[in-house]
C-alpha cells in the first residue's frame, strides 16, 4: 500500500506545490506591479501578464487537483485564452498597458501545452499520451530558456521578457513538464490525496518563500540604490579634491610668479610649465594671459590644446569668466568644452598681478575625462556613472548603452563652486541586474518551493501513516472485540458442548441427531451398542436401512410431522441391529432449527421382554415348584423352628403348611445319609459353611426319594449365625436319569469295545482319551500306555504324513474327513474317518490291507487284459492288413490265368473260377475284420453331431440301393447326440442297408425311423422294418462277428456288420436291443444315454 | 495310337517282385514302346534320378516320363522319396503317380499335399491294372501326340 502511494503521492505534491507557486507568484507580481507601477528603481519589474497567467494557472491546476472537473476545464480554457490575447493582441495594437502585459510567444506555447495536456487528462480515455508528449516538450523548452541566459545564441528562446522572469519561469517550466506525464494518473487515482493541512501547508510554506523572495528582491533593490549613492558620494568628494588640488596647484603657480614681477624669463617658464605638465597627467596645456586676455606664454603637451585655447579664449562667455575671476581673484574652473575629439576639457584659471597695475591670470587646461576615468577605475562594473558639468555630459563610464536602456539609480547635484555646477548620475543596464542581486532571489525561491515540497511530502506521508494507524488502531479494537467474542463463544461453547458430550456419552438413553434426508448425524455411546454397529458405520448413512420395513411408513409421517411443526411422542418403532434382530425402539424427536432432528430413543425390547419374561416366570414358578418340586426352607435357630414351602412338604409328602423341627427332618433321611446332613447342618449352623448334598429320604408315606438339599447361614451384624435357610429339590427323576445316563455309557463302552472298527477319541491337545480293544490290537500299544498320551508321541511317523494333514484339517474346519493311507511303522493301510466335535476328534478306522491287495490283483489283471486286448486288435488290423497282400497276390495272378482259360480244359476252368471266388470270398472277410477292427484303431473323438444330418448322408449313400428295391422310409426328426459321426454314420448305414436287404422277395421294404423316450437323460433311436425277422432266440448271435441269420444264397454279406454296429455302441455307451420274430419284421432300439455335459446344455436351452 | 519317337522313360519303385512281375506285362501289353526301368527301394530311386544307378552310369540322366511310386519300401519309403522329389527344382516337374496297397486316408492326403500327380491302390485284377496302366499311358505318356 504504501509503495504503490509513493509515486502518485510524489507527483500529487510536487503538482500541488507547483500550482501554490505558481499562483503566490502571480500574486507577488501583481501586488507589486499595483504598489509600484510598471518601473522600479533598483530592482527588475515582473510584468504583471505573466502573474495574471500564473495566477490563473494556478487555479485551474487546484481545480485538476481537487478534481472540480468543470472549473478546471473552464479555467484551462480561460488560460488558453488570458495567454493568447497577451500575446497577440500587442502585435497588433500598442499601448502601454498592453506592452506591459504583453506575453513571449515562446511562453504562449508552453502555457497552450500544460493546459491542453490538462485538459487531455480530465476528459480523454488516453490522456496520459497527450501529457506524455507535452511533458518533455514543455521540460526541454524550459531547459533551453535557462541555457538562454548564458549562451547568447540561444539568447531568442528566453520564455521572459526580462532576464529576471526567464530566470524564475524556466524553472517552473521545467517542472511542469516533469509533471504533465503524471497528471492523468493523479487525477484519475482512486487514492483521496487531498487534504486541507497539506494545502495550508503548502500554501504557507511556498508564500513564506515567494515573499522571502520578493522581500530579497525588494531589499537587493535597496541595496543597489545605496551602493549607487554611496558611489555617486564617493566621486563627488574625489572630484572636488582633485579640482581643489588642481586650484590650489595653479595657484601657487601663479603666486610664484607674481613674486618674479612680470613675465618670467622663458627658459624658466619652460623648465617650470614643462614639470607640471609632466608630472600631472591631467593638464594638458598651462599658459598666462594678459589682461587682455592674450596667452604671454604658452605650454602645452601637444599643439592641439592651443587650437582648443583660442575657441575657448575667443568665448565670450569664456571672457567673462576670466573677468570675473580675475575680479574674485580666486581660482576658478571653468564651464567644460569640447576640443574636436569631443573629449571635454575644463580651465583652471587663477590671477596673478605680477607687478602693479598688472592683471594678468594663469590658465591651466584639465582633461576632465582622463580626470573621471581615474577616479572610477576602480568602481564597481555593475554600476555606471555619468557627470555633468554645467549640463554637459563630461564623462561616461559606459557610453555604450543607449539611454533608453538605462536604469537610473541615484542623482545627487554637487555644487563645489559658485560658477561650476556638477552633477552625477549612477545608472545601470535596464532588465539585468549585478549577479549578486540577480540569482539569490531566484535560488532563494526554487530551494524554498523545494523544501515546501518535501514538507508537503512529508506532511502526506505523516498523514498517510497517520491515518493507517488510527485504522490499525481501529482494526486492532475490532479484532479484540472479535477475540473477546470468540473467547466468550468459545468458553460458552465449550461449556455447552462438554454438556452436550456428557449427555450423549452418559445418557442410558439412546441418543441421535438426524438430518432431513435420512443419514445419521451424530450418535451416542447407548445407541451404537445397542444396535451393534459401529459409529462409522453409521454415521453419514440412512437410517431407513435400520428401521424394520413395516415402520417405513410410520417414519415417514413422523418426519413430516415433525417438519409441520409438531414434535414426535413415543413412536414405538422397530430397529434392526446388527445381526438383523429387531429392537422395539419408543421414539421423541424434535427438529431444531438448523433442520437437525434430534432423536431420543429407549430400547424397551427388553423391557418388554422382562415385562412378558416376568409374568411368564411367575406362572413358570409356580408351574416350577410344583414340577421340579423345588421348594424352599428357613430355620430360625434362636427358636429352631422352621418354616417349609408348600413343596417341600410335598417332597416330604406330609401335609402343606407343616414344618417339622431340624431333628425332624434330619431324621427323613434314610441312615446311610442321615449323619451326613446332620453333619452339614451342624457345620453351616456354626461356621456359616453352606451345604449343598444329593441324598435320599424316606417321605412320610415311605417312599425312597432323592432330594437335594442346599442350605447358608444368614448372620447377623455381628456375624453371628441367627438363621439357615435353604432349597429342596426332588431329585429323584433326574438321579434315575444319572443312573440312565451311566448304564447307557456303560453300554456305549461295550459297544465301542465290541465293534469291529477300531476306534479312539483325541481332546482338544491330541492326547487319547479312548481307545477300544480293536484300537490295541492295529496300533500294537495297550491302551494304559496311549490315554494320556499324544497321539504325535506315541506315532511320530503319523507327523507330516496323510493322517496329520487330515486330522488338523477336521479340527480346524469342524468337517468330517474320510480317508484312507498307509502307515509305514505298521505296515498297514488304514481306512479312516475322524469326526471333530468340541472335546477333540473321535477317529473310526479299519484295516484295508486286504481290500487294497484285492484291489492292487484286480487292477493288474485288468492292466493285463488291456494289454492282451490290444495286442488282439494290434494282431487283427496287422493280420488282416499283410494278409490282404497274398491275397491280392492270389486274385491278380489267377485273373491273369483267366485271361489265358482257353489253353485249359472245363474242370481246370472250373476250379480256377472256384479259387478265384474263395479268394473273394477271403478279402471280403479280411476287410470286414479290419472294418471291425478300426472301430476302435480309427475312432475319433466325440463330439456334438446332427444326427438328422448324419442320417440324411446314408440315405443319399444307399440312394441306389433304395430306388433298386423299391424301399420306403419314413423317417422323423431327431435329436443331436454326441458321438462319432463316421462311426455313427456307420450304424446308420449297416441298419438301413440290413432293413433294406433283409426283406421278402415280393414286398418292398418299409422302415421307419424315429425317436423314443425323449429326456434330459438320453433318447432312444428305432429302426423299424417289416422285414423277413428272425427268431429271437438268436438275438445275441446277431451281435457276433461273422455270424449269420439268413443264407448266403438269398442274402450277401459276410455277418460282421451288426458285430460293428455292436461295437461301435459300445464305444458309446449306448445299448441296442432288438426285437424281431420271422416274417414280422424287426425292431432295433439304441438308447442313447446323455453325457453330464450335455444334460446341462439341453437344461440351459 | 502314335508311337513316340523316343521311347517313353517310366520308372516304377516297387520292392514287390510280383507287383514288378505285373506291371510289367501290364505296359508290355498296354504300351509297348515304353521303356520300364524298376528300382527297390526309395535310395535307389532318388540314384537313378540323380543319374548315379549303375544301370545309367555314363548314360545321360533324362527325367522320366512318368514315376510309379510304392508308399512301403525298405530303406526310404515312397513318403520321404515323394517328398525329395517334389522339393527338387529339376524333378518336381516329374509327373509322380502312387501306386500302393494302403487304403487309408491319411495315405491319400499326405500324398496330395506333397504333390503326387495321381493316387491308385493297386488293383485285385489283372484286368483292372490294364485299365490303370491305359489311362496312365494316355495321361501322362502320349498325350503331347494326342
Amino acid at each position: 500500500m504504501v509503495n504503490a502511494l509513493k509515486r502518485p503521492a510524489f507527483w500529487y505534491c510536487l503538482t500541488l506545490a507547483l500550482a501554490i507557486s505558481l499562483g503566490s507568484v502571480g500574486l507577488i507580481i501583481l501586488i507589486d506591479f499595483s504598489i509600484s507601477g510598471p518601473e522600479s528603481v533598483g530592482r527588475l519589474a515582473l510584468r504583471p501578464g505573466g502573474g495574471l497567467v500564473a495566477l490563473a494557472l494556478c487555479a485551474s491546476f487546484l481545480a485538476l487537483l481537487l478534481r472540480y472537473r468543470w472549473l478546471a476545464t473552464g479555467l484551462g480554457f480561460g488560460v488558453i485564452a488570458l495567454a493568447s490575447v497577451l500575446t497577440l493582441v500587442p502585435r497588433f495594437s500598442s499601448s502601454d498597458w498592453l506592452d506591459i502585459a504583453a506575453l513571449n510567444p515562446l511562453l504562449l506555447l508552453v502555457i497552450l501545452l500544460i493546459s491542453l495536456s490538462g485538459l487531455a487528462a480530465m476528459h480523454l480515455s488516453r490522456g496520459w499520451f497527450v501529457g506524455l508528449v507535452c511533458g518533455p516538450i514543455v521540460f526541454g523548452l524550459g531547459l533551453l530558456s535557462v541555457l538562454s541566459h548564458w549562451q547568447p545564441g540561444l539568447s531568442a528562446m528566453g520564455l521572459g521578457t526580462i532576464t529576471e522572469s526567464t530566470l524564475v519561469l524556466s524553472p517552473l517550466c521545467m517542472l511542469a513538464g516533469l509533471i504533465l506525464p503524471f497528471l492523468y494518473s493523479i487525477y484519475h487515482s482512486k487514492v483521496q490525496f487531498y487534504s486541507t493541512g497539506l494545502l495550508v501547508l503548502g500554501i504557507l510554506g511556498i508564500l513564506v518563500t515567494t515573499l522571502s523572495w520578493h522581500a530579497l528582491r525588494l531589499q537587493s533593490g535597496e541595496r543597489l540604490i545605496e551602493r549607487a549613492e554611496s558611489l555617486a558620494g564617493q566621486l563627488e568628494a574625489s572630484a572636488n579634491s582633485a579640482f581643489d588640488v588642481k586650484l590650489a596647484l595653479i595657484r601657487r603657480l601663479a603666486e610664484r610668479w607674481e613674486l618674479l614681477d612680470g613675465v618670467p624669463p622663458e627658459s624658466f617658464w619652460k623648465q617650470e610649465v614643462s614639470s607640471y605638465l609632466r608630472d600631472f597627467p591631467d593638464l594638458r596645456l598651462i599658459t598666462i594671459l594678459n589682461r587682455q586676455h592674450s596667452p604671454l606664454r604658452t605650454e602645452s603637451r601637444t599643439l592641439d590644446y592651443r587650437g582648443w585655447l583660442e575657441t575657448f579664449l575667443s568665448d565670450r562667455q569664456t571672457r567673462d569668466w576670466l573677468e570675473h575671476t580675475i575680479e574674485s581673484r580666486t581660482a576658478h574652473l571653468s564651464a567644460p568644452l569640447q576640443d574636436y575629439q569631443n573629449r571635454y576639457h575644463a580651465a583652471i584659471a587663477v590671477p596673478i598681478t605680477p607687478g602693479p597695475g598688472y592683471s594678468w591670470s594663469v590658465l591651466a587646461v584639465v582633461d576632465l575625462q582622463t580626470v573621471y576615468e581615474n577616479l572610477t577605475a576602480h568602481y564597481d562594473g555593475a554600476l555606471h556613472v555619468r557627470v555633468y558639468h554645467q549640463d554637459q555630459a563630461v564623462f561616461d563610464s559606459a557610453p555604450d548603452i543607449p539611454p533608453a536602456q538605462e536604469s537610473l539609480l541615484a542623482s545627487p547635484r554637487i555644487t563645489p563652486h559658485h560658477d561650476s555646477e556638477r552633477r552625477i548620475e549612477v545608472y545601470t543596464r535596464k532588465g539585468t541586474l549585478p549577479s549578486g542581486e540577480l540569482y539569490l532571489p531566484p535560488v532563494v525561491l526554487f530551494t524554498g518551493l523545494g523544501l515546501s515540497f518535501l514538507v508537503m511530502l512529508s506532511h502526506f506521508f505523516w498523514r498517510q501513516s497517520e491515518q493507517r494507524a488510527r485504522s490499525l488502531a481501529e482494526l486492532n479494537d475490532v479484532l479484540n472485540q472479535h477475540l473477546e467474542d470468540e473467547r466468550d463463544l468459545r468458553t460458552t461453547n465449550e461449556t455447552l458442548s462438554r454438556e452436550r458430550d456428557q449427555f450423549f456419552a452418559l445418557s442410558p438413553d439412546m441418543f441421535c441427531i438426524v438430518d432431513l434426508n435420512s443419514h445419521f448425524f451424530e450418535l451416542n455411546e447407548t445407541f451404537v451398542q445397542t444396535l451393534g454397529y459401529t459409529r462409522d458405520q453409521l454415521l453419514g448413512s440412512s437410517y431407513m436401512k435400520l428401521v424394520h420395513a413395516e415402520d417405513h411408513e410410520k417414519i415417514t409421517q413422523a418426519v413430516q410431522s415433525l417438519t409441520e411443526g409438531h414434535e414426535v411422542k413415543d413412536l414405538l418403532i422397530r430397529v434392526l441391529d446388527s445381526e438383523g434382530n429387531p429392537h422395539w425402539l419408543q421414539i421423541n424427536a424434535t427438529l431444531s432449527a438448523d433442520d437437525l432432528i434430534y432423536v431420543v430413543a429407549r430400547d424397551t425390547t427388553e423391557q418388554l421382554a422382562i415385562e412378558e419374561k416376568l409374568r411368564e416366570n411367575e406362572t413358570l414358578l409356580k408351574l416350577a415348584e410344583r414340577l421340579a418340586l423345588l421348594g424352599g426352607w428357613v430355620v430360625d435357630l434362636s427358636t429352631g423352628k422352621s418354616v417349609w414351602s408348600d413343596a417341600v412338604c410335598d417332597i416330604h409328602e406330609l401335609p402343606r403348611g407343616q414344618a417339622p423341627d431340624v431333628e425332624d427332618a434330619i431324621n427323613f433321611y434314610v441312615d446311610e445319609h442321615r449323619e451326613q446332613i446332620r453333619a452339614a447342618v451342624l457345620l453351616c449352623a456354626e461356621t456359616g459353611i453352606p451345604f449343598d448334598e444329593e441324598l435320599q429320604i424316606k417321605t412320610a408315606k415311605g417312599n425312597l426319594r432323592w432330594v437335594r438339599a442346599i442350605g447358608h447361614a444368614v448372620q447377623d451384624d455381628e456375624g453371628k449365625v441367627v438363621k439357615l435357610q435353604g432349597a429342596f429339590q426332588d431329585i429323584t427323576a433326574t438321579h434315575q436319569a444319572m443312573e440312565q445316563i451311566r448304564r447307557y455309557a456303560e453300554r456305549q463302552s461295550i459297544i465301542f469295545e465290541s465293534i469291529t472298527d477300531a476306534f479312539f477319541t483325541l481332546d482338544a491337545d491330541w492326547r487319547f482319551t479312548y481307545v477300544n480293544r480293536k484300537s490295541e490290537e492295529l496300533l500294537h500299544k495297550t491302551r494304559k500306555e496311549l490315554i494320556g498320551r499324544s497321539i504325535w508321541e506315541m506315532f511320530p511317523a503319523a507327523i507330516g504324513s496323510e493322517f496329520d494333514d487330515q486330522y488338523r484339517h477336521a479340527v480346524e474346519t469342524g468337517e468330517s474327513v474320510s480317508f484312507e493311507a498307509y502307515y509305514a511303522p505298521l505296515d498297514n493301510w488304514l481306512e479312516v474317518s475322524a469326526y471333530p466335535s468340541d472335546e477333540g476328534l473321535a477317529v473310526y478306522y479299519r484295516s484295508i490291507r486286504e481290500r487294497k491287495e484285492a484291489q492292487w490283483k484286480f487292477e493288474e489283471a485288468m492292466a493285463e487284459l488291456e494289454r492282451s486286448n490290444r495286442e488282439l486288435q494290434d494282431f487283427a488290423f496287422v493280420a488282416s492288413h499283410d494278409l490282404q497282400e497274398p491275397l491280392r497276390k492270389i486274385q491278380a495272378f489267377s485273373d491273369r490265368l483267366m485271361t489265358k482259360s482257353d489253353q485249359f480244359g472245363p474242370s481246370e476252368q472250373d476250379y480256377l473260377s472256384r479259387m478265384q471266388s474263395a479268394a473273394g470270398r477271403m478279402q471280403q472277410l479280411i476287410e470286414d475284420l479290419l472294418s471291425y477292427s478300426r472301430v476302435t484303431t480309427r475312432a475319433k473323438p466325440m463330439a456334438l453331431c446332427h444326427t438328422d444330418d448324419v442320417l440324411a448322408g446314408v440315405l443319399q449313400d444307399l440312394d441306389t440301393a433304395i430306388t433298386r428295391e423299391q424301399a420306403h422310409i419314413k423317417v422323423q426328426p431327431l435329436p443331436d447326440l454326441v458321438g462319432d459321426a463316421t462311426q455313427l454314420r456307420q450304424v446308420f448305414q449297416n441298419l438301413i442297408s440290413n432293413a433294406i436287404k433283409f426283406h421278402a422277395p415280393d414286398t418292398p421294404p418299409e422302415i421307419s425311423v424315429y425317436a423314443e423316450e425323449v429326456s434330459d437323460s438320453g433318447w432312444t433311436l428305432v429302426v423299424q422294418d417289416r422285414g423277413i425277422g428272425f427268431d429271437p432266440r438268436y438275438t445275441q448271435k446277431l451281435f457276433h462277428p461273422f455270424q449269420r441269420l439268413h443264407s448266403r444264397e438269398g442274402y450277401a454279406g459276410t455277418g460282421i456288420g451288426m458285430a460293428i454296429v455292436k461295437k461301435i455302441l459300445d464305444r458309446h455307451s449306448a445299448e441296442i436291443t432288438v426285437a424281431s420274430a420271422p416274417g414280422e419284421g424287426t425292431t432295433f432300439r439304441i438308447r442313447f444315454r446323455s453325457s453330464p455335459a450335455q444334460q446341462e446344455q439341453s437344461k440351459d436351452e | 495310337m502314335n508311337k513316340p519317337v523316343e521311347p517313353a522313360l517310366v520308372v516304377v519303385a516297387d520292392d514287390d517282385p510280383d507287383d514288378c512281375l505285373l506291371i510289367r506285362e501290364a505296359f508290355e501289353d498296354q504300351c509297348a514302346g515304353c521303356t520300364l526301368c524298376f528300382v527297390h527301394d526309395g535310395e535307389e530311386l532318388m540314384d537313378f534320378l540323380n543319374g548315379q544307378h549303375p544301370d545309367r552310369e555314363g548314360k545321360s540322366c533324362p527325367v522320366p516320363d512318368l514315376l510309379l511310386l510304392d508308399l512301403n519300401m525298405p530303406l526310404k519309403d515312397g513318403r520321404q522319396s515323394l517328398q525329395e522329389i517334389k522339393s527338387d527344382p529339376r524333378l518336381q516337374e516329374l509327373p509322380t503317380v502312387i501306386m500302393t496297397t494302403s487304403n487309408d486316408q491319411d495315405d491319400r492326403d499326405f500324398c496330395q499335399q506333397r504333390g503326387a500327380n495321381d493316387y491308385i491302390v493297386k488293383p485285385r485284377k489283372y484286368s483292372e491294372l490294364l485299365d490303370v496302366v491305359e489311362s496312365l499311358t494316355k495321361q501322362w505318356i502320349n498325350k503331347e501326340h494326342d
